[in-house]
């Protein structure tokens, strides 16, 4: 019983990927800078850090730890992250 | 014994010289690192010139480039209150303020072409255009 | 001979400035040529956070004054790709005099496509925000958590199996999922700690039956600047001994999340307002009456909820730098555990405190905080506790 339930969520959740990738980001969203997706999204749970807090490569580990936690989009994460090696310097 | 002194004499001089170069050379190359307050554009900056000086169009374009990229740290209004900056040092700038609004066209071209952490250097984000006409834009700040 | 000697010292330490100056000027020119010093594929970080500082708990008319060691939580880091990454998560406290290491999450993850990143080990569950992205000291705004949170709390901390999460945009509103599967919470039976009956306990490693735990969380950005989040979650698993009495009782948790941060322009400050409630529902079981050698049971209702509501305020953009540093925060949270159960109790707290962030990642927090209600097995009584504290905590 309980394998079934398992097993249908996933099917359910494939069925809503496959749903959800043919839906497309609003262009609002897809306009949206590194700089807006950090502003908005680190304040979310605590303080935006200051760019200048790490170098390139920290930067690169830190933002692949919170497009986890975080759930931010790859893309999103990808501009977060190019937005802060370009503003660390 | 003598040619012993002479020798370290000779390297303790090189040596020493070399804490020296290397004082000045880092005072020169990493001065921008430095977080005081003040930001000064080099002069050759003043020399450039805008393009779209009270450009009414360019103004409508850097407006949009403005609310992108800029608006989360400067603020909607350019005041420097931007949710994003509250906790950068130093603070971003208040583009009404008398200290912004009395810099050049170049020099603040200069500067968000450059950058300083944490503000970003947008030379290879942005094109010469959409600098100038941010340069434009942020005229408009300028109290009246 | 003795100059020599006397020079050594000096020749060396140049020696030393001019090796860091030559690799200076190195990186600087590899910057240059734009080729950087190449970092390899094997990125680690070391992250953490930390906390100490000095209560006063009153409780009874009796003041305890009391400096606080805190946790030592470092986070370790390691990204290998652009997909694979992996994080850990110790925590090292003193306990009863001495000092203990936990593990608080291990986890691998694996970045499958936009939408899904696939995760295993033991992880922070995700049920509600607080105990997953919010209780960290330098994230908190208060030094304490909420009612049902934490030591013989009802909501879940961590747990160990797979887990699947991701976030995608419909139009301007952003959604965002994670659904897991994991061994589960553990009834206590009673038989090691019969006024804890009916209790759940979370974290374990092991599982103590067959039955896995499913659980996930749904949270939703209506508007595009992502201020504003709604999240629902949920947890169901069968929690008795595999084989005993209780092997079929199964517990339910729910919980709705609230988040809202927001620029108020007009005050020239920033307010975050958060709140959680979980509510957990055991089914029914027949316990032994403590100290009884008749083989007396006992039953109960096995509900319990608890909620939290936080609003947070920082004028940060007033020109005054030492005003704009400073948060005023304030929280309510209140727990009812299930009536008839020797645990039973039903606490209200109110906790405010005064922060002074000296960055975005270190904070020195003034608080107080009153507790009021039912006490618990230890104390039938009604209680009142009084807490002063300042804390500092970092993030680094």
């Amino acid at each position: 019983m309980k394998k079934l339930s398992v097993i249908t969520s996933i099917i359910l959740m494939v069925g809503i990927i496959g749903y959800v990738s043919s839906c497309a980001p609003s262009a609002k969203i897809t306009a949206k800078t590194g700089a807006q997706i950090w502003g908005e999204n680190c304040i979310r749970c605590h303080n935006p850090a200051s760019p200048s807090t790490f170098s390139d490569v920290q930067w690169d580990v830190a933002t692949l730890h919170m497009q986890i936690r975080a759930n931010l989009t790859p893309e999103e994460a990808t501009k977060v992250k190019e937005f802060l090696q370009a503003a660390n310097n | 014994m003598n040619l012993i002194k002479k020798r370290t004499a000779t390297v303790a001089l090189a040596a020493a010289m070399l804490v020296l170069y290397s004082f000045t050379e880092k005072g020169m190359e990493h001065a921008p690192v430095l977080q005081n307050n003040d930001w000064v554009a080099p002069k050759s900056a003043d020399n450039l010139k805008n393009p779209f000086k009270g450009d009414e169009t360019a103004i409508k374009k850097g407006k949009i480039t403005y609310q992108n990229m800029c608006a989360i740290c400067h603020g909607d209004k350019g005041k420097g209150d931007g949710m994003a900056g509250m906790s950068l040092k130093p603070k971003p700038s208040n583009f009404t303020s008398e200290k912004v609004q009395s810099q050049s066209d170049g020099a603040l071209f200069w500067k968000m072409t450059t950058g300083r952490a944490p503000m970003a250097g947008y030379k290879d984000i942005l094109t010469e255009e959409q600098r100038w006409q941010l340069v434009s834009y942020l005229r408009t700040f300028k109290k009246q | 001979m003795k100059n020599l000697w006397i020079i050594m010292p000096v020749l060396l330490m140049s020696l030393g400035t001019y090796a860091q100056d030559s690799l200076s000027t190195y990186s600087r020119q590899a910057a240059q040529n734009n080729i950087s010093l190449k970092p390899g594929d094997s990125r680690f970080m070391l992250r953490g956070y930390y906390h100490t500082g000095l209560d006063a708990v009153t409780s009874e008319g009796e003041t305890d004054y009391n400096f606080a060691g805190g946790t030592i939580a470092p986070i370790l880091m390691y990204k290998q790709s652009d997909r694979l990454f992996f994080e850990a998560e110790f925590e090292g406290a003193f306990e009863d005099g001495e000092f203990e290491w936990g593990l608080e999450y291990a986890d691998v993850a694996y970045v499958l496509n936009n939408y899904m990143t696939v995760r295993a080990g033991k992880f922070l569950l995700p049920f509600g925000t607080f105990m997953e992205k919010l209780h960290p000291a330098w994230i908190n705004r208060l030094s304490t958590r909420p009612l049902g949170f934490g030591h013989d709390g009802i909501a879940p901390t961590t747990d160990v199996g797979v887990e699947l999460r991701g976030a995608f945009h419909l139009g301007d509103v952003k959604l965002n999922y994670q659904a897991y599967v994991i061994n589960g919470p553990q009834l206590k039976d009673g038989s090691e700690e019969p006024d804890e009956a009916g209790m759940l306990m979370f974290g374990y490693m092991a599982d103590n039956n067959n039955d896995k735990a499913v659980g996930g969380r749904l949270g939703f950005f209506p508007f595009s600047s992502s201020a504003l989040e709604i999240g629902l979650s949920a947890l169901s698993g069968k929690v008795g001994d595999k084989g005993s009495r209780f092997a079929d009782v199964r517990a339910n948790l729910y919980a709705i999340d609230f988040s809202l941060v927001k620029n108020l322009s007009f005050m020239k400050s920033m307010v975050d307002i958060k709140g959680q409630y979980n509510y957990s529902q055991i089914g029914n079981a027949n316990y032994k009456v403590p100290e009884d050698t008749t083989d007396l049971f006992y039953d109960f209702t096995n509900t319990s909820n608890s909620y939290y509501a936080q609003v947070s305020i920082r004028p940060s953009f007033v020109s005054n730098e030492f005003i704009s540093n400073l948060e005023l925060v304030g929280r309510y949270s209140s727990m009812d555990t299930p009536e008839g159960s020797l645990w039973e109790q039903s606490p209200t707290q109110l906790a405010i405190g005064l922060n002074y962030w000296i960055d975005w990642r270190t904070v020195i927090k003034l608080g107080y905080q009153t507790t009021d209600g039912l006490g618990d097995h230890d104390s039938p009584e009604p209680i009142t506790q009084d807490m002063f504290y300042i804390h500092w905590a970092m993030g680094f």
